[in-house]
């Protein structure tokens, strides 16, 4: 029976670990491959279609708002900024991978 | 032996600890690559349209039948339109998302990182996108408050997945975002007087968890910390941010999109 308890206890243990480490680390392998699983994704067009970001610059709004009263100025931006779509590029961006991830990638290819 | 089995029933009953949230930076893909990219473009499209220039956005990055009661989304952060120059020099607009993120290695610590949707979404659990879109005039000041820097002022490293938003010895993705609106709201990075507002203010999640598991997170594992808590457990969720802004009329729109486009209020 004790023997038994302790089995019972291990494969307890260890597929509770398992789950748990699931949750948790960061996981180098699988950000190193979405570049590659997107470009495949994309095909043929892969390079026109996907975009690493090198630096992305919040686009703050400057209107006419001019000499116009701070209330004003406020009402003219919040018609400006609630009504106006926006344009969005067709490419997908991602990170640039990191030093390591590419390390890992370059890696990979030569196993 | 007796000692031993006391120890390993411990770690059993540690591991087994609710989900609550959790902010890995890369995690394993679930869906393919093709889906991902294909939601995470329809994300960018739909707050685009809306004309959102900030939005709070949540993703699910765990099995939604593991999230405790009252948690829907399992990390939270902050969606920026911005100008994007690629490595080829070429500069395009979309949404880059300013994230709180574990450290890789060093789940009790954490890091401030901007990534973009199909990053964003690469290993969660559902084609799911809580989007909380604040009034215009808020959003220009959320865009204030991370164009000139000062989000990396409101940040601790010190992570804790239940950090108590009234203090800030520790801080979670969710408390981040919330010190951003606060932040802007207030138009301050003084962090007694962004905790004092938040005290207020801001109504949190009260976690329900079982007290002795919260204790023996507390000894074994890295991110989950309840030092900063007195008494019952409360932190902040990507539904009550979307619910302060609401109670405090500084709210457009709070949703959630799934993979087929169907849009269902979140609150």
């Amino acid at each position: 029976m004790k023997t038994l308890n302790k089995v019972l206890l291990i494969l307890l243990t260890t597929t509770s670990l398992q789950s748990f480490a699931d949750s948790g680390a960061s996981q180098n392998a699988s950000a190193a491959s979405k570049h590659s699983a997107l470009a495949a994704s994309h095909g043929s067009v892969a390079s026109a279609k996907l975009g690493s970001a090198v630096i992305a610059t919040p686009l703050i709004i400057i209107g006419a708002i001019g000499s116009v009263s701070l209330k004003a100025g406020n009402e003219l931006m919040e018609n400006a900024l609630s009504t106006t779509p926006l344009e969005i590029t067709e490419k997908t961006i991602t990170t640039a991978p990191s030093p390591a991830q590419i390390m890992k990638i370059n890696q990979q290819e030569k196993l | 032996m007796n000692k031993l089995l006391s120890l390993l029933f411990a770690v059993v009953l540690t591991v087994s600890l609710p989900t609550f949230a959790g902010s890995a930076q890369n995690t394993e893909l679930q869906f393919s690559a093709k889906e991902v990219d294909k939601f995470a473009k329809s994300v960018e499209l739909f707050a685009a349209k809306e004309g959102a220039r900030a939005f709070i956005i949540g993703r699910v990055g765990r099995p939604e039948k593991d999230l405790p009661e009252g948690i829907n989304f399992t990390h939270t952060a902050i969606a920026v339109y911005s100008s994007i120059t690629l490595d080829t020099g070429e500069i395009v607009k979309g949404y880059a998302i300013h994230n709180l993120y574990q450290k890789e290695g060093q789940a009790d610590k954490s890091e401030l990182v901007i990534d973009y949707p199909v990053d964003f979404f690469w290993g969660v659990s559902s084609l799911k996108a809580g989007i909380i879109i604040p009034t215009p005039a808020l959003q220009q000041r959320i865009v204030n408050v991370i164009a000139s820097g000062k989000d990396q002022q409101l940040h601790n490293e010190n992570y804790s997945v239940i950090a108590n938003p009234f203090n800030n010895m520790f801080q979670n993705c969710t408390e981040h975002t919330l010190n951003i609106l606060n932040a802007g709201v207030y138009q301050t990075t003084d962090m007694a007087q962004l905790k004092n507002n938040a005290a207020q203010h801001f109504k949190p999640q009260k976690i329900k968890a079982n007290p002795f598991k919260l204790l023996l997170g507390n000894w074994f594992v890295d991110d989950v910390s309840t030092k900063d808590h007195s008494g019952k457990v409360y932190t902040t969720t990507f539904t009550t941010i979307g619910k302060y802004l609401q109670n405090n009329e500084l709210l457009s729109k709070a949703v959630v999109l799934n993979k087929e486009g169907e849009v269902e209020q979140l609150l």
